[in-house]
């Protein structure tokens, strides 16, 4: 499933902030996780403000249809 | 043996237990009421019946109230209940324990049926349930394209988070045609493959609009996609087969949107939270480093080439002190040595000069007496003047031995024959040849001399060939 990568990235954020709080880390090791954390926070920003999404419609030759949902929200 | 005869007794307590053990739970029949009938002791007796049979059937007062107010003869009614033989009168009657009007009675005996037909199929099964994406980028909404519930989960969506897709598989949700738009809306999106979670919607609308999501081919649809499908069709109260085989059941539209996309602003507060945490542990990492470098550093200082160079000066300084004083005790014993020396030849000078005068025969007893002195000091400062006359000797050796050294090395650098020509040196040649030794000229010889800036002719007067550093000829 595509979703899946944000979580991950998350979880490993989180896995990256604790092992930082950890006392014995070398600091390569730290800087190295620094460097990838920086990495996936901007990849969790690109993920959360990917492109603008559509409203569309599903035809029966499972071609997609734009739909016009400003028309559908006004009416509300 | 012939054919076994029964008494009327036997054969009715045979055939009552053949009847209850081939029917051992409870039935439902459907007929009309007939001969409708309460009885003083408040059991109800009535037939069941339709075109061409009838079935005794028995309320008994403990669940008459069950039976609705509007039953009266000829209504039509589904019965649940279990055989029985009265074994006395060879009548079988029913035992009743609900019943229901037909009519809306019908529909729910199916329902219950299918109901329980699915979940023997484990359908509804809680370990069917699937988790919702987390974070879906098209949300796939199967409902009809004009109703309600499209604008109020697109509404939703569109608040929670642009950034998430939509695409709309309509139906029908309600009408006879419904189902089968709802099954084929359902596959259509799965055959499309791009939606990640599904909200089954339905905008309101009476009871009788929910007939289309309690449908068997519906309910298989829906426990058969590919993806979780949240179901928005029920109400708070009703629940429909669709929202019991569906992994997420919300009560609206709307709920069913929440459920499915997450607010973009709480996700962007949770990536904050971690990107704050990230520079925050580093920092501390960082600066933890830092106070145990510190901590190194001093006691590496404690430790240091430094510090040990302090006590090696220590030492040294000690040694040379040590040597110091050993070498100005040395000094003083030779300052003794020498000033003995000194005493000692002043007195020899002294007796030498006492045997002089005596040979001479010149003594007088108080020069005798003087003489010694003056000449102890005189002997004194000749010894002094020596000294220095050594010293000075020696200056002028070393200077020499400089100026040897300085000239070879100035010889050394203007290699060129021609540059000692420009401090003032002069070439002399005969007939053309360089005269390197005078021996080689003799008086009257003409030679021609060379500067740097030009050149002379000579003639030479008179040789004297000197001597070479060894002193030989």
């Amino acid at each position: 499933m595509k979703m899946e990568p944000f979580e991950k990235k998350m979880a490993r954020l989180e896995e990256i902030v604790e092992r930082l709080e950890e006392r014995d880390i070398p600091l390569g090791e730290a800087l190295a996780l620094f460097e990838e954390g920086v990495a996936l926070v901007r990849e969790v920003d690109t993920i959360l403000h990917g492109a603008e999404g559509k409203i569309r419609e599903l035809m029966d030759d499972l071609r997609l249809r734009d739909m016009d949902a400003e028309k559908s929200e006004e009416s509300d | 043996m012939g054919p076994k005869t029964y008494t009327v007794s036997e054969l009715n307590a045979l055939i009552g237990n053949l009847l209850e053990d081939s029917f051992p739970r409870a039935l439902y029949v459907e007929g009309e009421i007939g001969d409708y009938k309460k009885s003083a002791s408040g059991h109800v007796y009535f037939t069941l019946l339709d075109q061409k049979s009838q079935i005794q059937c028995i309320l008994w007062r403990s669940r008459a109230q069950l039976l609705p107010e509007t039953v009266a003869d000829g209504t039509g009614v589904i019965l649940r209940g279990k055989l029985n033989l009265y074994r006395e009168g060879g009548r079988y009657s029913l035992i009743v324990e609900t019943v229901e009007v037909a009519g809306k009675g019908l529909k729910s005996l199916r329902l219950r049926e299918l109901k329980e037909k699915l979940e023997k199929e484990g359908l509804f099964d809680p370990q069917r349930k699937r988790p919702l994406p987390f974070l879906p980028e098209t949300v796939g909404v199967v409902t009809s394209r004009s109703g309600a519930a499209l604008k109020d989960i697109v509404k939703v969506i569109r608040r929670r988070n642009p950034h998430v897709s939509v695409i709309l598989s309509s139906c029908s949700v309600q009408g006879e045609e419904a189902p089968a738009t709802i099954v084929h809306a359902l596959k259509r999106l799965a055959a499309c493959g791009k939606a990640q979670v599904i909200i089954l919607g339905r905008g309101g609308g009476s009871r009788e609009d929910l007939s289309a999501f309690d449908e068997e081919s519906v309910v298989r649809a829906v426990a058969e996609s590919p993806c979780p499908v949240i179901s928005a069709v029920g109400h708070e109260i009703d629940v429909s087969l669709t929202d019991l085989a569906a992994d997420f059941r919300a009560e609206t539209p709307s709920a069913a949107a929440e459920l499915a996309v997450k607010s973009l602003s709480e996700l962007d507060q949770e990536r904050l939270k971690r990107e704050v945490a990230l520079v925050k542990a580093a920092r501390a990492c960082l600066s933890e480093k830092e106070e145990e470098r510190n901590r190194l550093n001093q006691r590496l200082r404690r430790r240091s080439p430094d510090t040990v160079l302090s006590a090696l000066f220590l030492k040294t300084d000690e040694l040379a002190g040590r040597l110091l004083r050993r070498a100005s005790r040395a000094a003083a014993e030779m300052r003794e040595k020498r000033e003995a020396l000194g005493k000692a030849m002043a007195t020899q000078g002294g007796l030498l000069l006492l045997r002089r005068s005596r040979e001479s025969g010149v003594v007088k007893a108080h020069l005798g007496r003087v003489a010694p002195v003056t000449r102890i000091q005189r002997a004194v400062s000749e010894k002094e003047r020596l000294r220095a006359r050594m010293e000075e000797r020696l200056m002028f050796l070393m200077n020499e031995k400089r100026n040897a050294y300085m000239d070879f090395r100035t010889r050394l650098q203007g290699s060129s024959p021609l540059d000692p020509l420009q401090r003032g040196y002069v070439i002399v040649r005969k007939e053309g040849e360089a005269v390197s030794d005078p021996a080689l000229l003799s008086p009257e010889d003409s030679v021609e001399l060379e500067w740097n800036k030009g050149r002379a002719k000579a003639r030479i007067t008179e040789v004297a060939p000197g001597k070479d550093e060894n002193g030989t000829l």
